[in-house]
């Protein structure tokens, strides 16, 4: 903590151009995709520049146009939209049993979320793809659903649960003489005081399904079931790597969990560490 | 009927139905495996056929795959399409008018096709290599030379090698549709059960004590041993029912000219057991002929061929001998025996009743619990248990057998560090990987949230949304991306090298440098995270406590090591533990940027496991392998909870 | 408006009853206090009222109607809560007319009640802030306002006022009173202060260990406490208790303990029973002065300490073995160390079974 307020002190000034040095080191990849995304040939473009030398947007014309792309785009943001929606709704009703009710069982499936992120997903995976098949849902979006759902759940849980802990009874009590019946009482007085967790929350659901890849290729058969991971990971693949059309496809992909994160970086800063992290 | 009686009734009631709910699904999958069989032994005659043919006058295969279009359908009812491809070029096809044609190479589906031929033909290639290497292997094949897939609606596709002089040609593949074959476990037994069970509940309500425990239990465990075995005897019937199935099916395509069977005039009825005990290990290396096989009497009448001059041909255990239903159910219903067992004793004792009135007076609290709890019971529970179990069988014959502790015997008790499959080799790069990369993440993260958590900074919002940008991409673009980078003669990292005048690094030739690769990546990606933490938590510590410590003329290292450091503790902590799980079990990273190069060598235990499973269709080892990783885990997180009291306060 | 009745109410939280058979009855515009020290069941009795803690045993009557299935909503009562309780993320206004537009109020009867209530709290001014940016007597009159606006049958306070210095508190105190008078509201109201309860209420309720130990208006109390619980905890400072025998000293049954000897006044006689038993003598300080030379009917104690308060001084010390704590003049001659006989008012004595503890003088006037 530094106590001397002049923004322009000479320390200052070395810190933002050291920041500056790093950041720059840190987007360089980005850039670097960006130009290749802008670039019309399909090589892995080496120039150490991060400028493109004649930018045109044929590789984003192309995905368009030429590849399912479209549907893709549609098939993961219904799935992220669903899972989001879906992992959020789960995760606050058990958080919130978890961090008000006190019942038998309780410190078991509290444990019970803990350590089911330390399962290796490789292993599940065989067992998964036989549950949803004789579930029936194998090749349908919804089976991918239910699945990334229940992945994001426990992590999921553990924030919000400890961000329910810091919001005190009292009020619930008051909002109950108040006349709200439980189920007001969340979505007026829980909700809103929580924002700041659940706004993470969704956004760790949202990632879950919109990155995921594995999952996705193993379930899903046809084409027009792809999400973009696996839509993508086709231009990347035995023939040769179609970098041009692959880096506009990651740009694509990338923008909206970015444009979340921005959006939610206060969010993500408080409702990590008052929540979850912290237990 | 007292309390016992009625709880004996229920524990019961829940194995008989779990068990007759897993029979179910154990028939279902095994008529599957049998399915699949008889396409692989079509797809092999396929290829048979063509060798015959000479495959080098390409035009020869006009008139087998015409024949092959009439003979099929009736050989295995549902047959969808048959055909031979060489590279990208059908060399004969069951849709005449795409005999001859060329794969199209903007069409998935073709692409994948191509995909398999080539993963077939390296897997030829692999194996001559493995029995050159390891003579005590003979004829026989390390690893399977099939890829069998299945559709969503269940149609089955096997794809398999044609060789000539042991040299790969082409790929046979050949897809058929499922066909309805009764699989219902008659519920005889299971109805006399449930009889007796009510019965004893009437009568065992009068017995006491001792007498109505050990009735109950007895009755119970009694119970379902016998379903099970009732299970083995009518599966046997099911499975001499197949077997006749995939005798006709060899009859077709020998009358069809598609297949030589020979049968030695032995006993009678002896071709399914001769096919059963196939010898060898995995898979065979060809096609190789079983000269006791017989063919006579109560076989069905689509089978008559001259006792001379025919060979049956089998393929990679299309009939095995107690496959993992039979035995795995026999297990399974062990474990139900106990359960229920367990339920009834439980029951007598009054628990069960406990847990019911627990249910009733907190079942706001369960109501709340229960969506989130069925769902990860059915997609992540069972799963895992699954999983687990998995890791005491192994498939064989291509069916899971029990194999007891052998594959944990296996991975654990080898000490030869010095080959890069080694388990604790694989430990010594996973511990390795996860302190240099949990160690970068805390401390690149840290000192970048000391440096932005300055209110008086400008742009420190420009600053940190940009820092946190590598965390917001997907990371198996940045994988892909990062690889790019470190290409040998493309890549960024080589031609800044080579600006400054040095060498270029073949990155993925050596170990160092190709763990370079994978922790530099891992890096770019993870700090964010512990960054977005740090500053949290630096934002909570009250400002007062700093200008305190001013006062007290603590220097600004006594500050941060007193203050800052201590009060960072509680929100840092859970998140290096949390971080150690993730990066332990970050499998996109290695899989994708060095692949585990050279050899395997920088493959960690997570992408090994994968490896075991889907490479060297090792399933049973590769859970085995899993479970190890769980539980060092487990431990891991445990021990360090314990120390740190990280989760305490969330459990009160 | 309401009476509240409770029948042999129970509450356990597992085996542990920390609420045991207690009996109210509570007419309509009552204002009745429930005091008790720290974790005697106040709270949770309340809460019960309120419908916040299930009933274990025993029936809860609001307006002559069972209620102990009702939920907090359909109860109408109206509670305040020690920490408050108000909802951060709404304004002042939005706090107090919640409740209301839970219950599907027309607009501008809301506006017209929110109007009155901050007019009543003086809260006018602070209606578009939110709590945080209040200071905490304003917070408590927030929580207030929220309660009254419901307009309901019964209020319910939880120690509303024991976060507030010392000052406020007399002044939200006299609010709380004036609020009553003007409303007329049926109130209980829970505090371990028992100046509040002496101020506040029209009936105090004495509990301790989760019984009610005594019913009655303050003076009541204050005069007859009806076992030795209820006479340490009512008053202040608290009543002195000296252990004595009865014995006989020419003729006269006098009340004899170490350092310690009084007659028996002639009306409490008959109630005394034997000679030799055993009971506990109780006198207020304020009952106390310094003995003249005759004076017989004294204790003699030493003092430790000496309170000056300017209309009074507050005497510390020892009798034998008891505390004793004696109001003195201010003009006082005694000094720290001195021995000294007190002189009691036997008009104003309370006796009590040391065995029970239960006052000997009930039905006394
Ligand atoms: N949920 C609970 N579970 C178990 N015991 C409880 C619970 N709530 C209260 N108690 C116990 O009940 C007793 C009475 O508590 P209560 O809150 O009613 O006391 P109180 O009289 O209001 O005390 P205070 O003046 O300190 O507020 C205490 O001993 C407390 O420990
Ligand atoms: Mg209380």
């Amino acid at each position: 903590m530094n106590h001397d307020n002049n923004p322009f002190s000479g320390g200052r000034i070395l810190k933002m151009l050291f920041l500056a040095a790093v950041t720059v080191a840190v987007v360089y990849p980005v850039l670097w995709v960006v130009k290749m995304a802008l670039t019309p040939s399909q090589g892995f473009d080496a120039s150490a520049s991060p400028l493109p030398s004649n930018p045109d947007l044929s590789n984003f014309v192309y995905l368009f146009k030429e590849t399912d792309f479209l549907r893709w785009l549609l098939n993961s943001s219904v799935v992220s939209a669903t899972t989001t929606l879906l992992g959020v709704f789960l995760a606050c009703t058990a958080a919130y049993a978890l961090s008000r009710f006190r019942f038998p069982l309780r410190a078991s499936a509290m444990m019970m979320f803990l350590i089911q992120q330390m399962f290796p997903g490789v292993l599940m995976m065989v067992p998964l793809y036989i549950i949803v098949d004789n579930l029936g849902l194998l090749d349908q979006l919804l089976g991918l659903t239910l699945v990334y759902a229940t992945t994001a759940i426990p992590f999921c849980v553990w924030m919000l649960k400890g961000y329910f802990d810091t919001i005190p009874r009292d009020l619930e009590e008051a909002a109950l003489m108040d006349g709200a019946t439980p189920a007001m009482i969340f979505w007026r007085i829980m909700l809103p005081l929580s924002l700041p967790a659940v706004a993470v929350t969704a956004l760790f659901s949202f990632m879950t399904a919109w990155n995921e890849f594995i999952l996705a290729a193993i379930f899903m058969n046809s084409s027009e079931h792809y999400t973009l991971p696996v839509g993508l990971k086709t231009m990347v693949g035995q023939f040769s790597t179609e970098w041009g059309h692959f880096a506009a496809g990651a740009i694509l992909v990338s923008i909206p969990v970015v444009a979340l994160f921005f959006a939610l970086q206060k969010q993500l800063v408080g409702g990590l560490t008052a929540g979850g992290v912290k237990g | 009927m007292n309390r016992a009686a009625t709880s004996f009734v229920a524990g019961a009631a829940v194995a008989t139905l779990a068990f007759l709910t897993l029979a179910h699904f154990e028939n279902r999958s095994e008529a599957r495996q049998f399915q699949e069989r008889r396409v692989e032994v079509m797809a092999r005659a396929l290829g048979f056929a063509q060798v015959q043919e000479s495959l080098r006058e390409d035009d020869a295969a006009e008139g087998l795959a015409q024949r092959f279009a009439e003979a099929l359908p009736k050989a295995v009812p549902g047959v969808e399409r048959a055909f031979l491809l060489k590279r990208n070029k059908y060399l004969a096809h069951s849709d005449p008018e795409l005999a001859d044609q060329r794969l199209d190479s903007e069409s998935l589906t073709d692409k994948v096709l191509f995909d398999q031929g080539r993963k077939l033909e390296a897997e030829v290639k692999n194996n001559d290599e493995e029995r050159e290497r390891n003579h005590s292997l003979g004829e026989r094949n390390a690893y399977p030379e099939v890829v069998v897939a299945q559709a969503p609606d269940g149609s089955v596709s096997v794809a398999v090698p044609v060789k000539e002089d042991g040299q790969f040609r082409a790929m046979a593949r050949v897809t058929a549709r499922p066909e309805e074959v009764p699989t219902r476990f008659p519920v005889r037994v299971p109805l006399f059960g449930v009889a007796l069970m009510v019965l004893f509940a009437l009568v065992g309500g009068r017995l006491k004590g001792y007498a109505l425990v050990v009735g109950g239990t007895g009755l119970t465990v009694g119970l379902v041993l016998a379903q099970a075995w009732a299970y083995r005897d009518w599966q046997d019937e099911v499975r001499a029912d197949h077997a006749q199935r995939m005798v006709a099916t060899l009859g077709q395509l020998g009358q069809a000219g598609l297949l030589e069977l020979a049968v030695e005039p032995e006993g009678a009825a002896a071709l399914p057991v001769a096919l059963a005990q196939r010898p060898d290990g995995v898979a065979a290396p060809d096609l190789k002929m079983v000269k006791s096989a017989t063919v006579a009497g109560d076989v069905p009448d689509t089978l008559r061929f001259d006792a001379d001059g025919v060979a049956v041909y089998y393929a990679r255990g299309f009939l095995a001998p107690g496959a993992a239903g039979g035995r795995g159910l026999t297990i399974w219903s062990i474990g139900f025996a106990l359960i229920a067992g367990g339920l009834f004793i439980l029951g007598a004792l009054g628990l069960l009743r406990r847990a019911g009135d627990a249910a009733v007076t907190h079942r706001n609290a369960y109501a709340y619990m229960s969506p989130a709890m069925v769902g990860m019971l059915v997609l992540v529970f069972i799963p895992v248990i699954y999983g687990i179990s998995l890791g005491f069988q192994e498939k064989q014959y291509g069916a899971f057998q029990f194999v007891g502790l052998d594959n944990f015997i296996g991975i654990l008790s080898d000490f030869d560090v010095s080959r890069p499959e080694n388990f604790y080799f694989k430990l010594g790069v996973t511990v390795l990987w996860t302190v240099s990369n949990v160690t970068l993440h805390v401390s690149i993260g840290l000192f970048l949230a000391l440096m932005l958590n300055d209110q008086f900074l400008k742009a420190k919002g420009i600053f940190r949304v940009l820092l946190i940008i590598p965390w917001a991409v997907p990371n198996y673009i940045t994988a892909l991306i990062w690889k790019g980078m470190f290409h040998k003669q493309f890549g960024a990292f080589n031609l800044a090298l080579e600006a400054m005048g040095f060498e270029p690094v073949a990155w993925f030739n050596s170990f160092w440098p190709a763990f370079f690769t994978n922790l530099s990546t891992n890096t770019w990606l993870g700090f964010p995270f512990m960054m977005v933490v740090s500053l949290g938590a630096l934002q909570s510590i009250p400002t007062d406590l700093y200008e305190a410590a001013i006062v007290d003329g603590a220097s600004r290292w006594q500050r941060f090591r007193n203050i800052t450091l201590p009060l960072l503790m509680p929100a840092l902590v859970p998140a290096v533990i949390v971080g150690t799980v993730w990066t332990f079990n970050m499998f996109n990273i290695i899989y994708l940027v060095s692949g585990g190069a050279p050899n395997g060598a920088t493959d960690i235990l997570i992408t090994d496991a994968f490896r075991w499973a889907f490479e060297r269709d090792k399933y049973g080892y590769a859970a085995a392998y899993s479970t190890v990783i769980f539980v060092i885990l487990v431990v891991f997180t445990t021990i360090t909870n314990r120390i740190t009291g990280a989760t305490k306060g969330a459990f009160e | 408006m309401a009476s509240v009745q409770l029948e042999k109410v129970f509450k356990r939280f597992g085996d542990n009853a920390v609420v045991r058979d207690v009996n109210l009855d509570i007419e309509d515009g009552d204002f009745v206090v429930l005091v008790g020290p720290s974790g005697c069941g106040k709270s949770t009795t309340l809460r019960m009222i309120a419908g916040l803690e299930e009933i274990s045993e025993g029936n809860l009557k609001i307006g002559g109607k069972v209620v102990n299935n009702l939920s907090p909503r359909d109860r109408d009562v109206a509670m305040v809560f020690q920490s408050y309780a108000l909802y951060p993320h709404m304004t002042v206004r939005e706090n107090i007319s919640f409740g209301l537009k839970l219950r599907k109020m027309d607009a501008a009867e809301i506006d017209a009640r929110v109007k009155n209530a901050s007019g009543i709290l003086g809260l006018d001014e602070y209606l578009e802030r939110k709590p945080k940016a209040l200071s905490g007597g304003q917070r408590q009159r927030v929580a207030m306002g929220r309660a009254i606006v419901r307009q309901p049958a019964v209020f319910l306070f939880d120690e509303p006022l024991s976060n507030l210095d010392a000052k406020l508190r007399v002044q939200m105190r006299a609010e709380i009173a004036k609020l009553h008078q003007q409303l007329g509201i049926t109130t209980i109201y829970v505090t371990h202060d028992q100046v509040e309860a002496m101020t506040l209420a029209k009936h105090i309720v004495v509990m301790s260990m989760g019984l009610v130990q005594q019913v009655g208006a303050p003076l009541e109390l204050y005069r007859r406490p009806a076992n030795l619980f209820v006479a340490g905890f009512i008053g202040s400072p608290a009543m002195n208790f000296f252990d004595v025998e009865v014995k006989e000293e020419g003729g006269v049954p006098v009340m004899k303990g170490e350092g310690v000897s009084v007659r028996v006044p002639e009306r409490f006689r008959s109630l005394l029973g034997e000679k030799g038993r055993k009971l506990v003598l109780g006198v207020r300080p304020e009952h106390m002065h310094e003995a003249t030379e005759g004076e017989t009917d004294v204790v003699v104690g030493t003092v430790d300490v000496l309170e000056p308060l300017g209309a009074e001084v507050h005497a510390l010390g020892k009798v034998a073995g008891s505390d004793l704590t004696a109001r003195l003049e201010p003009d006082t001659k005694v000094q720290v160390g001195d021995t000294v006989r007190i002189g009691v008012a036997l008009d104003e004595l309370h006796i009590f079974d040391r065995s029970t503890g239960r006052s000997l003088l009930e039905g006394v006037s």
